[in-house]
């Protein structure tokens, strides 16, 4: 077992966590104003496409970054215009953007690589340049949530949207905000996951990061330090895994693959009951309702 | 911040505090307000100065809280004009009006449960765009606590506070942004004796600071003892405007909230009391919410109506003998078996049938046909076929005159006098022995009142003991047998035929019959078992 726990260990755990802490972290600000963001999955493979798609033009990863952050934030435009203006299901309408955008990055990627063909690979960022930019994220979530008025105003729409309506406060100007915001960091964490360690860009790259996100969010008690930390665990067994499968086993492979998955489970089904969930969360506000 | 204090300066910038003395704060002029077919405010003026504490009187829906909400920007009028501070007011938006100087503290608080007091306070007027820490929130708390003498934690979450304390809140908040005008709607309406009390004092204070207060009540006690004028809007109409407090006495302000006219258009019954038989539905010591010490007795063949203002314990009343929330002391017997708190199956066996006062909560299943809703909760598990039980729905949709397309509809479709209707078909299908009918005419138009309203008294005269929770006075007059007030969880009554509207009009003020006038007056109830219904 001490051959798994090794550096290279820790380095693939930061690696395979990254994404998943960005995403996490947007769907801590969408959530907290109460707009449950099911369209994560779909805005991190948006970001992702968009990524490598910039960065393979220009040559640099950070555009791909910025490409893949703008992405994210149109793809939070659209969860916007239906579930805060219109009013939407919130449920309905995230899975149908997480499965446009799966099918639709899928189609876009085929249009431009033939089957068969192999995608050149990136220039990749280093894994000290994302973790820093990670931990200068947190930071700056933690700081708008707890530190500005802005952060508390969004707490306060995603508990009681009636009393921030009556204190003069935009309601859905505050919670399209905060989906922007998500969908931005979403879109980022996709593009971290192509410009980064893996440098390539597949179908279905996020392999359900994004509902991994999603689950760490409740897991986190929709604070962002926890978010992040999760974000490592979830990184760490993924990393365990991958080394366990290299090792010979009477244990067939896809358990491995689904050990993670497994865990996040199980520390969900354990945390859920001890986290508050924001009170309006996943419901539309309309003036007068309540 | 201005402090209340201060001398005049030459910029107007503090106010003084006895020049502005009379003069017009808020100026409400023909204000019409129509939600649908309903009209909510039919030309209403209204004039709240500065240093007086103004009264606005009324029962439920005279259209009280609508006036407000729109003095406050939370709704627009559909006609009329305000002028706030000697400025009309164009843009009916919360923000915009609440900078003028104008603070409103609802029923239903505008705090956030999760945030600590300090973090509401912060939340209503920030300054700059950053959030100080829960320490700095408490502090900036505790200075207001200080200034006005309201006691409210700091570092609690308005959640974990008591209405009393979040209401305080509610009011430090307001007095933050140094409201010159403050309206605080039915704000006794949860707080105890003394607290209410400690209100009315604050509330005095803060007028002789030269602020304007409107009081919204509907207890005429406290407009006595801690008003200056007072309005009674009655329908949506200002029976009494703006009229010092010293022209009008007490039975003048009840008659004006409750009407003088009669309608007449409910059937009246033939007989009342006479044939009153056994006692079918009793309530012992029952404790639960806004209620005190409750007993009840319903006799066989009488209606006993219970008037009130909303929100005197008429819900805790309604959910304890629908079964749907357990008494914390007490019980409630239904034909001499204890029926078991809290289980609505038990209520149901018992034999009480029960028209709730939302019908569309808890009467039916919209989504659901006719048919189906018949039978819900008295089928047995295994049901026949669905084109079967559509046909046996019919007749019984048919003798109690449920208009639709037929046993296929959805109860959705149905106008509010038919959905009723339906209700009672269901519930009164079984020939209870006791039935618990809440406000089982609102809504309705008068065709229907009326037919649910004979529904009810026929079933009356078959030997049931009927419980009627209800609103309209003239509707209670005519139906009960016996009238009892409920008024701050306590019942006051009997009353019997022939109804003193008067006496009535003053209990669900707050005043018993009998009770001294100068204060408020919170005397026990009347020894029911010793009152019996003059024969």
């Amino acid at each position: 077992m001490d051959a798994i726990l090794t550096l290279a260990t820790i380095s693939a755990a930061l690696r395979l966590a990254i994404p998943v802490a960005l995403s996490a972290l947007g769907a801590v600000v969408s959530e907290r104003s109460g707009v449950l963001n099911l369209g994560l999955e779909g805005m991190m493979i948006s970001g992702a496409l968009a990524a490598y798609s910039a960065a393979e033009a220009t040559g640099s990863p950070w555009l791909g970054l910025l490409a893949g952050a703008i992405v994210g934030v149109l793809a939070g435009a659209v969860l916007v215009a239906f579930v805060v203006y219109g009013r939407a299901n919130q449920i309905v309408t995230g899975i149908a953007v997480s499965l446009l955008a799966g099918f639709l990055t899928t189609y876009l990627f085929q249009q431009n690589y033939s089957i068969g063909q192999v995608p050149p690979r990136l220039n990749r960022i280093g894994l000290v340049a994302l973790v820093l930019l990670t931990v200068v994220l947190l930071a700056l979530v933690w700081f708008v949530l707890e530190r500005t008025v802005f952060g508390l105003a969004l707490d306060a729409v995603g508990e009681a949207p009636e009393a921030a309506d009556a204190l003069g406060y935009g309601v859905d100007r505050i919670r399209a905000i905060a989906t922007l915001i998500g969908g931005g960091f979403a879109g980022l964490g996709g593009a971290a996951l192509v410009c980064g360690p893996l440098g390539l860009f597949i179908e279905n790259v996020t392999a359900g990061r994004g509902w991994v996100a999603l689950a760490l969010v409740v897991f986190a008690g929709w604070k962002p330090l926890p978010a992040v930390v999760g974000a490592f665990l979830f990184g760490l067994s993924d990393a365990v895994q991958l080394r366990l499968q290299g090792t010979d086993s009477a244990v067939p492979y896809e358990f491995f693959l689904a050990l993670p998955y497994l865990l996040t489970l199980i520390a969900l089904v354990l945390r859920a009951r001890a986290s508050r969930t924001p009170a309006a969360l996943g419901v539309p506000f309309v003036r007068g309702t309540t | 911040m201005t402090d209340p204090a201060c001398a005049v300066t030459d910029d107007g910038a503090t106010v003084d505090t006895t020049a502005d003395r009379g003069r017009s704060a808020v100026v409400m002029r023909g204000i019409h307000r129509r939600f649908g077919t309903t009209v909510a405010l039919g030309g209403v003026d209204l004039t709240l100065r500065h240093g007086e504490i103004h009264a606005v009187l009324g029962s439920n829906g005279a259209g009280k809280s609508t006036l407000m909400k729109i003095m406050v920007g939370l709704d627009r009028p559909d006609a009329g004009g305000v002028t706030i501070l000697g400025e009309a007011v164009d843009r009916f938006e919360p923000r915009a009006i609440r900078s003028r100087g104008v603070a409103l503290v609802q029923q239903h608080f505008t705090l956030v449960p999760t945030l600590t007091g300090g973090e509401n306070l912060v939340l209503a007027r920030p300054e700059g765009r950053l959030r100080p820490d829960r320490r700095a929130c408490r502090d900036r708390l505790a200075s207001l606590v200080e200034r006005y003498g309201l006691e409210v934690r700091g570092d609690v979450v308005a959640g974990a506070m008591s209405v009393g304390e979040q209401q305080r809140l509610e009011l430090l908040r307001a007095l933050d942004a140094d409201a010159r005008v403050l309206l605080l709607d039915e704000p006794t309406a949860v707080l105890t004796d003394a607290e209410a009390d400690q209100l009315l004092a604050v509330c005095r204070r803060l007028a002789e600071d030269g602020r304007a207060v409107a009081f919204i009540t509907h207890r005429l006690a406290e407009v006595f003892s801690g008003c200056d004028r007072v309005s009674v809007l009655r329908e949506g109409s200002a029976v009494i405007s703006d009229a010092p407090i010293a022209d009008h006495s007490r039975a003048d302000l009840a008659s004006a909230m409750v009407g003088s006219e009669s309608s007449g258009t409910y059937s009246r019954r033939a007989s009342r009391s006479d044939e009153a038989g056994a006692a079918l539905l009793q309530l012992r010591g029952v404790r639960a919410g806004r209620l005190h010490n409750i007993d009840l007795d319903v006799r066989a063949g009488e209606i006993v109506g219970i008037a009130g203002v909303d929100g005197n314990g008429q819900a805790d009343l309604e959910a304890v003998l629908s079964g749907r929330t357990a008494p914390e002391t007490g019980s409630v017997h239904i034909g001499g078996a204890t029926m078991v708190v809290a289980d609505p199956r038990s209520r149901r066996s018992l034999g009480l049938a029960y028209v709730p006062s939302d019908r569309y909560r808890w009467g039916l299943m919209r989504p659901m046909d006719l048919a189906d809703n018949l039978e819900l909760g008295r089928v047995p598990r295994v049901r026949g076929r669905r084109a079967h039980r559509r046909e046996a729905a019919r007749p019984a949709l048919q003798a109690w005159d449920v208009r639709s397309s037929g046993p296929a509809a959805r109860a959705a479709t149905l106008s509010g006098g038919n959905a009723q209707k339906l209700v009672l078909a269901r519930e009164l299908h079984d020939e209870p022995s006791v039935v618990l009918a809440c406000y089982p005419t609102r809504g309705l138009d008068p065709n229907a009142a009326d037919a649910v309203a004979g529904r009810l008294v026929d079933r009356a005269a078959l030997g049931a003991a009927v419980l009627w929770i209800g609103a309209e006075l003239d509707e209670l007059f005519a139906v009960s047998d016996r009238m009892f007030v409920l008024s701050d969880g306590e019942l006051i009554g009997p009353f019997t035929s022939p109804f003193d509207r008067g006496v009535i009009g003053l209990a669900m003020g707050g005043l018993a019959p009998g009770s001294a006038p100068s204060k408020p007056d919170r005397s026990p109830v009347p020894e029911l078992e010793q009152q019996e219904p003059s024969a």
